[in-house]
């Protein structure tokens, strides 16, 4: 369902009123009535972890490696798939049968395929950046597939008529068509991904963010897993922004 | 009056999904008039859409001959649901077709969406979308154009009335020649030169009746007594015939 402007902000001012009242919460419990415990850190030692995560777990090349792995592996997948669409599309047409069979994979877990490549690769970043890229032209295949065999007869039958070119129906209609699904299922991947990059790395405990929570936990330091996860959470949300932003702008169309 | 279309003895079977062998349209035959508007009324599942596929080439036929007289063999067909693309604006829809701007402009005017040319198609104006997609099949220059229940259901009186008032002027400013597909009684009468009745299971014409006005048509014919007579004639004749096979026709 899509939400109008003033839906928004009324949610958006909801979680703003939800999330002050956590912190307002965590600061009095944390900070004055349990200010020694195992569950939480104390609001101040998180302020002054913050500093240490740059300088001692090099938050920010860190973080460079994780969000480019992420996002290179979601547009060149992207790419991937819009240069083999028309054969997909043609797969998909004429072998449902394979289409089905393909469909199965969805239904590892991302944990499986992480663990599988890191023994496989040994946890390089060229490995997570190619491991990462094959998830990703996997998954946007499947629903541009998924959405290319819905293409409703109206439109074939139209174009049949108009004598449209098979080349030219693809790009102007299976394509066009299929985009709206696609950036619908854009956002599952992009949390398939974040979940999957973050189990690659730290099992590999190499590279990303993945390495730092495997150091923090190794050096017991929540304050630093707390701070990591609210980054992970805020750049979760800018990206979804992004994907939200590029979809308002490209596609004003309902498939 | 030359004969731009002739169908002889046409018959189509197939397998459904069970592997049983359904035998949808038998031994039809028909015959569509250059410049005119000729209707197939039929109830609906009669296998109208499958004849109307068949004669524009998308689908095949099991036997029979199609033959169309006419230095301009080209048949463009348009689907009953609106098939104008949402992601491309008026004139991209046309371009599709025809490149040449001039041509473009000039039927965007014969179907009155000057002032639309960049407006996109919007899910519910069944109107708008017919327009287009009338547009797009104008742009081809076709000898014969097909209209599969074009109107549909959804659609408000007026537009309706506009959309009838386009179809006849486009007949006879232009000379096209329109074959359609409906379960409309009225509007069969209404917009056409020729009805043949087609009964279902199998799908087959049972009879055929010209029809004539002396005043130029438009909707307040619907109110003349000639328009009447015609509807008398014609529900007389579906009388006539199993009564399930034409229940659901559209008076």
């Amino acid at each position: 369902m899509k939400l109008n402007s003033i839906q928004k902000k009324i949610i958006l001012k909801n979680r703003f009123a939800f999330l002050s009242v956590l912190l307002f919460v965590y600061i009095l419990l944390f900070e004055f009535i349990l200010p020694v415990n195992k569950i939480l850190p104390k609001p101040s030692l998180l302020l002054d972890s913050i500093p240490v995560l740059f300088s001692e777990y090099n938050l920010l090349s860190e973080m460079a490696i994780t969000t480019s792995i992420i996002y290179l592996a979601i547009a060149i997948g992207f790419l991937f798939v819009w240069m083999l669409s028309f054969s997909l599309a043609t797969i998909v047409n004429r072998n449902i049968g394979l289409f089905n069979n393909l469909r199965l994979f969805k239904n590892f877990p991302a944990f499986f395929f992480a663990i599988l490549f890191a023994f496989w690769f040994d946890g390089s970043v060229f490995a997570e950046l190619l491991f990462t890229t094959i998830v990703s032209t996997f998954f946007i295949s499947i629903s541009f597939m998924n959405s290319a065999i819905t293409l409703p007869t109206e439109y074939k039958d139209a174009a049949k008529s108009l004598m449209i070119e098979k080349k030219e129906f693809h790009n102007n209609i299976t394509w066009k068509y299929s985009l709206p699904k696609m950036f619908d299922e854009l956002h599952r991947l992009h949390y398939y991904l974040w979940v999957l990059v973050l189990i690659f790395e730290f099992v590999s405990a190499l590279n990303g963010f993945g390495s730092i929570y495997k150091l923090a936990l190794n050096y017991n330091d929540l304050s630093v897993i707390i701070l990591l996860g609210i980054i992970i959470a805020l750049l979760i949300w800018l990206g979804n922004s992004i994907i939200d932003f590029i979809e308002k702008k490209l596609i004003f169309w309902k498939a | 009056m030359n004969k731009i279309l002739e169908v002889n003895n046409l018959s189509k079977d197939y397998n459904d999904a069970t592997g049983f062998n359904v035998h949808l349209l038998e031994d039809i035959s028909l015959e569509v008039t250059e410049n005119s508007i000729t209707t197939i009324l039929a109830p609906a599942g009669a296998g109208k859409t499958s004849l109307l596929k068949i004669l524009s080439g998308i689908e095949s036929l099991t036997s029979g001959q199609i033959k169309i007289n006419s230095e301009n063999q080209r048949v463009v067909y348009i689907p009953s649901k609106p098939s104008s693309f949402p992601w491309y604006s008026v004139k991209q829809n046309i371009s599709l077709v025809n490149r040449d701007d001039e041509k473009i402009k000039s039927i965007i005017e014969l179907v009155g969406l000057e002032g639309y040319e960049d407006h996109f198609p919007d899910n519910n104006s069944v109107g708008f979308r017919f327009r287009i997609s009338l547009a797009r099949a104008l742009a081809e220059e076709p000898g014969i154009i097909i209209l599969d229940e074009p109107f549909g259901k959804e659609i408000k009186p007026v537009t309706l009335q506009r959309l009838y008032e386009l179809l006849l002027s486009l007949k006879s400013k232009l000379g096209i020649t329109f074959l359609l597909g409906t379960s409309n009684l009225s509007e069969a009468i209404l917009l056409s030169d020729e009805i043949y009745l087609m009964q279902k299971e199998p799908g087959k014409i049972i009879d055929s009746v010209q029809i004539s006005f002396d005043n130029e048509r438009n909707v307040e014919l619907m109110r003349s007594e000639k328009f009447i007579d015609y509807r008398n004639k014609i529900e007389e004749l579906l009388k006539n015939q199993k009564e399930q096979s034409l229940s659901n026709i559209t008076i």
